[in-house]
C-alpha cells in the first residue's frame, strides 16, 4: 500500500465538500432504509425555511456557539483520515487528536442544553455526561489498541500497519466498544436519552431553524467523521481489490456509518446509570485484556 | 421542486389532544402519516399545531400561547370529530404554505415576561422555566432556589411545569415539578379539562392497548415496535382486527423477548401491588413498567373482554390522578414519564368542567393563586 501523505490545509475545504457529501449520502440511505429516501432532504428544506427561535434569558453565545461546533469538530476529527495515501493533516499524534476532540463533544452537547435557558434541554444535557462519564474511559482503551500495534499514534501508520490482517479481526473487543461509542458520542441509538422523546427533544427541545439543523447535521456528520476514523483504525483505511484507495475509504466509512445508525434503531435506550455499571465492570477489563493481549503479541 | 414543496412532504405536526378526545387524535395521526408527516415532539420541532377535541378555557390558553411559541412559518386548525381530522391538517398546511409573515413575534416571550401575568402557562408544554416566585433573575424569570434532593444534597430545584403538549403524555395533563437536576422531588397535579359536560364515548380496548403500548416502546427507544403497534392500533380502528395482528405480533415478540429492553425497563415505576389493591385500581396497573408492558402486549387485540388493566370500580382514574404527586415525587424524569406512558391512555378521559380533582392534589403552583 502507497505511502500516506499529507495535501496541507489549504485542502481543507475540498474535505468539508467530501464530508458533507458522505453525510448526505449516509443520510439518505439511512431514509430509505426507515422508508423513505427523501426524509433527509424533507427535512432540510423544511429547517432552511423555518424560523430560528429564541428563548427568554438564553446564553446565546454559548448556545449558538455549541450548535456550530458540532460540524465543526466532525470536520476537525476528519481532517486525520487519510483517504487513501491522502490525509489533509498527518498528525503525529492522530489518534490523541480524535480522542481529545470527541472529549470536546461533552462541552457541545453540555452548552447546548445550557443554552437555551430550558430545564428539559438541561436535563438533556445531565443525561448526556452522564452517559459520556461511562463510555469514556473504554473509549480511551479501545483507540490505544491499534497504536499500540502499529507503534505510532500517526493514523497513517496505523493504516499500512494493516497491511495484511486488519485490526479488527484480531481486535474485535476493542472495534465493538469503539462502535459503541461513536454512538454514544452522537447521542444515538441506546445513547440517544440526552435528545429523547421524553424530554421534548431534550438537547434540541428549543431549538429551530438553522440551529436544529446544524446540530442535527452535525451529529450525523459526526458519526460519519467517527466512522472514517474507524474504517483507517480498524477496517484497514483503503485496502481493498479493484478500486483505488480513496474510494475503499469512502465506501467502508458510508457501510459503517449506516450499520451503525441501523444497529442503533434495533437497541431500545440504555438508562445512563446501568450502562455505567457495565461500562467499568464488564467493558473497561475486556477493553484492558484487548490491550493485554495486542501487547503480548507486538513484543513477541 | 421549490423548497416549501420539498418541505411539505415531511411536516411535524403537534397534537394537542382535549382530554377524552384519544379518536380524534387516532384520526389526525393516521391522517399525518397517510401523508407521511410526523408527530412533533416539542413546539419548536413542530410546524403545526392541531387541537384534536373541543378543549375548556384553561386549555385554550394554553394552546393559544404555544402556537405562539411556534417558530414560523406555521399553521393551526382544530379538528372536533374525528371525520374532522383529515381536513383540518390540509386548513393548516394551507397557512404554513401561505406567505411567511414578517417575524414580529420572534420575541414574544420576553414581552410575555414584561406583562407580569403570572397565570400566563405558555411554556407548559415546553418546559420553560415558567415559573411564579419571589425572586426574578434576568430577563423577569425566577431564580433557581436550592433545597435538599432525595438524598439529603443541597440541590439547585427548579419548578417547571410538565405537559400538557408532551408527546406520549395524558391529555390535558399538568405535572408542576420540582426538579432537583433530573430527579422530581415533589409534583402537583392538574388536569385542563375538555369544554362542556360529555360522557367520553367508550373506546376500543384493543385500540387502548395498542395505544398504550406505543406510547411505552417510543419513549423507550425502539421506535421501530413503536411504529408497528401504531399500524397495530389504525388497523384495529378501521375494522381490520386480522390484519392488525401481524405488526402486532412483532410487537409481542420483541417485547417479550428482547432482553436489553427489560434490562432498561426492569425496576422502574413500580406501582405496589397493596396500593393498587387499597385503591381499587386495576390489577394490571400493579408491577413496573416492563411487566406493565408485558400485561398490554399479552393477549391478541382482537379479544372481546378487555384484558388490561383489567376490572376496576368506577371513578379509579380520578382516585389515580389524585395518587400521582406520591407516585412521581423522588423518581427521576424518564421514570415519571414511563410510568405515565404505562398508564391507560384515556386516563383522564372522564375529565370535563365540571369535574374537580381529588382533595389530595396539592394547589396548583404555576396559577400563583
Amino acid at each position: 500500500m502507497a505511502e500516506v501523505g499529507p495535501v496541507g490545509l489549504v485542502w481543507v475545504p475540498v474535505l468539508a465538500v467530501v464530508l458533507a457529501a458522505l453525510t448526505a449520502v449516509t443520510a439518505t440511505v439511512d431514509g430509505a432504509l426507515t422508508g423513505r429516501a427523501d426524509r433527509p432532504w424533507a427535512e432540510l428544506a423544511r429547517l432552511l425555511r423555518q424560523q430560528r427561535r429564541t428563548t427568554l434569558a438564553a446564553d446565546t453565545l454559548l448556545g449558538r456557539g455549541a450548535v456550530v461546533l458540532a460540524p465543526v469538530i466532525a470536520l476537525l476529527m476528519a481532517a486525520v483520515v487519510p483517504l487513501g495515501s491522502w490525509t489533509v493533516s498527518d498528525l503525529s499524534v492522530g489518534v490523541v487528536w480524535f480522542n481529545a476532540l470527541d472529549v470536546v463533544l461533552w462541552a457541545v452537547f453540555w452548552l447546548a442544553g445550557w443554552g437555551t435557558n430550558s430545564a428539559l434541554s438541561l436535563v438533556g444535557g445531565y443525561r448526556f455526561l452522564a452517559q459520556a462519564l461511562a463510555y469514556e474511559l473504554p473509549l480511551m482503551f479501545a483507540l490505544t489498541a491499534p497504536a499500540i500495534a502499529a507503534g505510532s499514534l500517526r493514523v497513517g501508520d496505523v493504516v499500512s500497519a494493516q497491511h495484511g490482517l486488519w485490526f479488527v479481526v484480531w481486535m474485535p473487543v476493542a472495534f465493538g466498544v469503539f462502535c459503541l461509542a461513536v454512538l454514544g458520542f452522537t447521542a444515538r441509538g441506546p445513547f440517544a436519552a440526552p435528545a429523547g422523546r421524553d424530554l421534548a427533544g431534550g438537547l434540541t427541545a428549543e431549538l429551530s431553524g438553522v440551529d436544529r439543523l446544524l446540530l442535527s447535521a452535525g451529529r450525523w456528520a459526526l458519526l460519519v467523521a467517527a466512522a472514517g476514523f474507524g474504517v483507517s483504525l480498524f477496517l484497514g483505511g483503503g485496502a481493498g481489490p479493484l478500486l483505488p484507495g480513496w474510494a475503499w475509504v469512502l465506501v467502508k466509512t458510508v457501510v459503517l456509518a449506516v450499520a451503525l445508525a441501523a444497529a442503533g434503531r434495533r437497541v431500545p435506550l440504555l438508562r445512563a446509570e446501568r450502562f455505567t455499571e457495565v461500562a467499568w465492570l464488564v467493558l473497561l477489563p475486556a477493553v484492558l485484556v484487548q490491550l493485554l493481549v495486542v501487547a503480548v503479541v507486538v513484543v513477541v | 421542486m421549490d423548497l416549501t414543496q420539498l418541505a411539505g412532504r415531511r411536516l411535524h405536526v403537534l397534537v394537542a389532544e382535549v382530554p377524552g378526545a384519544l379518536p380524534v387524535r387516532w384520526a389526525a395521526e393516521s391522517a399525518l402519516a397517510d401523508r407521511g408527516w410526523v408527530v412533533a415532539s416539542s413546539v419548536a420541532d413542530a410546524d403545526l399545531l392541531l387541537v384534536c377535541g373541543a378543549p375548556g378555557p384553561e386549555l385554550t390558553s394554553v394552546v393559544r400561547g404555544s402556537l405562539d411559541l411556534l417558530p414560523l412559518p406555521r399553521g393551526t386548525a382544530a379538528a372536533a370529530t374525528p371525520g374532522d381530522a383529515a381536513d383540518a391538517l390540509d386548513r393548516a398546511v394551507a397557512q404554513w404554505r401561505g406567505p411567511v409573515p414578517p417575524a414580529a413575534d420572534v420575541h414574544q416571550q420576553d414581552a410575555r415576561a414584561d406583562d407580569g401575568d403570572p397565570g400566563d402557562e405558555d411554556d407548559d408544554d415546553d418546559g420553560g422555566m415558567d415559573m411564579d416566585m419571589d425572586m426574578t433573575g434576568p430577563g423577569g424569570i425566577p431564580l433557581a432556589s436550592g433545597a435538599e434532593d432525595r438524598d439529603g444534597l443541597e440541590m439547585d430545584v427548579l419548578h417547571v411545569p410538565l405537559g400538557p403538549l408532551l408527546p406520549g403524555w395524558p391529555a390535558g395533563l399538568v405535572l408542576t415539578c420540582t426538579l432537583a437536576g433530573d430527579v422530581v422531588t415533589g409534583a402537583g397535579v392538574e388536569v385542563l379539562p375538555a369544554a362542556g359536560r360529555r360522557a367520553p364515548a367508550p373506546l376500543d380496548p384493543g385500540a387502548l392497548r395498542a395505544e398504550t403500548a406505543t406510547r411505552l416502546l417510543e419513549l423507550a427507544g425502539r421506535a421501530d415496535r413503536a411504529a408497528d403497534a401504531r399500524a397495530a392500533r389504525t388497523l384495529v380502528l378501521a375494522g381490520d382486527v386480522s390484519g392488525a395482528q401481524r405488526p402486532w405480533s412483532r410487537v409481542q415478540r420483541t417485547v417479550r423477548r428482547s432482553r436489553p429492553l427489560a434490562w432498561s425497563l426492569r425496576g422502574l415505576g413500580r406501582l405496589d401491588p397493596v396500593l393498587v389493591a387499597d385503591h381499587r385500581l386495576p390489577a394490571g396497573l400493579a408491577g413496573d413498567v416492563h411487566q406493565r408492558l408485558l400485561g398490554v402486549v399479552d393477549d391478541r387485540l382482537d379479544d372481546a373482554a378487555p384484558g388490561w388493566p383489567g376490572a376496576a370500580t368506577p371513578g379509579w382514574r380520578s382516585r389515580l390522578l389524585g395518587l400521582l404527586p406520591d407516585l412521581v415525587a423522588g423518581r427521576e424524569l424518564a421514570e415519571v414519564r414511563l410510568l405515565l406512558a404505562g398508564l391507560p391512555a384515556d386516563l383522564t378521559a372522564d375529565a370535563t368542567a365540571d369535574t374537580t380533582m381529588d382533595a389530595t392534589a396539592p394547589t396548583r403552583e404555576v396559577s400563583g393563586g
